[in-house]
């Protein structure tokens, strides 16, 4: 029944040549009404040539060009609506917030790491100075025994932000490892957060007892309560990844990863804005004595209370 | 085409997209990567023709342009990677130039959040030099996805490239399929044939092929053999 290739292709093969030059075409935009109809009806014949192949011409040359024109022309033709182009606004007015109260639980869990962490290095710099050494390296120990804040000075051929723009940097690290890494179950993630905490409470302790206490509380009240809600928010996305490992819930373990993904993934492109403008803060704002503490206070406190505001409103 | 992701589509065909291995994905990587050095290279050698030391000036630069420029650093390498994966559908310059491309498990294209989600994992795959995680990963999964790729729901397929110019050669006298294995069933079974039955059957798919008919069953099977020749 079925006719030899030769003539199969001699017979269909005009159509598959039109249908190639149309796809092409079709990546630039430039196709017009009827030429999508005409696209449709093209595709439709090379997806039942392909049908004729697998059944006649299996294994042949022919069938692995169909089976490519087919693969290229659904790609084209199925593509999904813009859907994952939400517009800005309507992602950082309902699914952001959504999402960061969907995942709450493991927000706090990061939050609860982060506190941990940070107590527990400021009693690390009290009960145990020697052992805070590793904590605090002697590039910031130098300043702090000098009685100054490494942000105030603007002698050591740093302009007052040059610290500012390391720390953004190392923030912005940690969000992203603290997220990626929870596909160890949760557990690289919490160890990130926890060394950032640990870090965190090392250095506010070696400042306070270095009598600069003032001038480091001073310095983070800014930036402070974002920032590490910020990091919170990164923990928590990896945390909820790593969940998907722990507790699959009614998937398989597979499903729920690319589930949970999809939804820190959000998460961590949503925050990552913010870290941005904090840095611009901590940048300008923050260091030195330009600006007076409670004004940095306040800036600090009403932000944070905006910002969870708005996530749980 | 054992490593193949069958895809249904709503015509009822079964669309096979070839999996790309190891292999291709770390050439289509090599590419990429010394792309990416050029041109820091090249923007260095730039800068460095403006600003005698890039480092101290760097340090001069107010706190919101430097902020600004390490932030754009910082992301360039993965806006690369992303940008690049969903407007050129699944492609970047590396994996065009070794024909493969990042689908979704449906054989669509990928979209922003997966290409996201599987080149921010990039640094655990990468992890902790050269990608050993993402290697052991894409040996163990059947698919050869790295933990970046199971997590997007992603896979990277072949482009297949089939040159079909060697049928324009072929002319369209030539023998139907069917038509064909009856003549060649009728050629190695002769010799077992009755000499009745050679000749008639002879006849009857002379007369198929479109041959003049006679009575020598020897001429007859000659002249079966040369047409199935002169395809």
């Amino acid at each position: 029944m079925a006719e030899p290739l030769p003539a199969f292709v001699a017979r269909r093969r005009p159509e598959w040549t039109q249908l190639e030059a149309m796809l092409a075409r079709q990546k630039s935009k430039s196709l017009s009404l009827p030429e999508l109809t005409k696209l449709d009806a093209l595709y439709r014949g090379a997806s039942a040539d392909l049908a004729v192949a697998q059944a006649a011409y299996a294994g042949t040359d022919v069938q692995r060009f169909l089976n490519q024109l087919c693969a290229t022309a659904y790609a084209t033709i199925y593509k999904p609506r813009g859907a994952p182009m939400e517009s800005l606004r309507t992602f950082y007015l309902q699914t952001f917030p959504r999402l960061v109260r969907e995942v709450l639980g493991p927000i706090r869990l990061s939050a609860a790491i982060l506190g941990f962490g940070a107590l527990l290095g400021a009693m690390t710099v009290w009960l145990h100075p020697d052992g805070a050494r590793f904590l605090v390296g002697p590039d910031l120990r130098s300043f702090i025994d000098r009685g100054e804040l490494w942000t105030d000075s603007a002698l050591n051929g740093r302009t007052p932000s040059g610290m500012a723009t390391e720390i953004f940097l190392n923030n912005l690290k940690v969000m992203i490892s603290a997220f990626a890494l929870g596909v160890t179950a949760g557990l690289g993630t919490a160890l990130v957060i926890l060394g950032n905490g640990l870090f965190l409470g090392a250095v506010l302790g070696t400042c306070v007892q270095g009598g600069v206490g003032p001038n480091i509380f001073s310095f983070i009240a800014a930036h402070g309560p974002i920032e590490l809600s910020l990091i919170c928010i990164a923990g928590g996305a990896g945390l909820h990844l790593g969940r998907a490992l722990i507790e699959p819930g009614e998937h398989s373990r597979a499903v729920a990863l690319r589930g949970n993904a999809q939804v820190s993934v959000q998460l961590l492109l949503g925050a990552a804005p913010f870290m941005v403008a904090i840095g611009v803060v901590e940048g300008f704002v923050s260091p030195g004595p330009y600006f007076p503490w409670p004004l940095k206070l306040a800036v600090g406190l009403l932000s944070g209370f905006g910002f969870w505001r708005w996530l749980l409103k | 085409m054992s490593d193949a992701l069958q895809v249904a589509t709503p015509e009822r065909v079964a669309v096979e997209l070839p999996i790309a291995g190891l292999g291709s994905r770390a050439m289509a990587y090599l590419v990429d990567l010394a792309l990416l050095g050029a041109v820091g290279l090249v923007a260095y050698f730039v800068v460095t023709f403006f600003v005698p030391d890039p480092v101290n000036a760097a340090l001069e630069l107010s706190a919101f342009v430097r902020i600004a420029a390490a932030a754009a650093l910082f992301f360039a390498l993965w806006v690369y990677w992303t940008l690049l994966e969903v407007a050129w559908q699944g492609q970047t310059p590396g994996k065009r130039l070794v024909r493969i491309r990042v689908v979704k498990l449906d054989g669509s294209p990928v979209t922003v959040l997966s290409s996201a989600v599987r080149n921010l994992l990039r640094i655990v795959d990468f992890m902790p030099v050269c990608y050993p995680v993402g290697i052991i990963t894409m040996l163990v999964d059947r698919k050869h996805r790295r933990l970046g790729d199971l997590l997007g729901g992603t896979v990277l397929v072949r482009d297949e490239q089939v040159d079909l110019a060697r049928y324009d050669q072929v002319t369209t006298s030539t023998v139907a399929v069917d038509d064909l294995a009856l003549a060649m069933n009728y050629l190695s079974r002769f010799d077992d044939f009755e000499p009745a039955a050679q000749l008639r059957v002879g006849q009857k798919l002379a007369a198929r092929l479109g041959l003049p008919g006679t009575d020598d069953a020897k001429a007859l099977r000659d002249a079966i053999r040369a047409k199935l020749e002169t395809r």
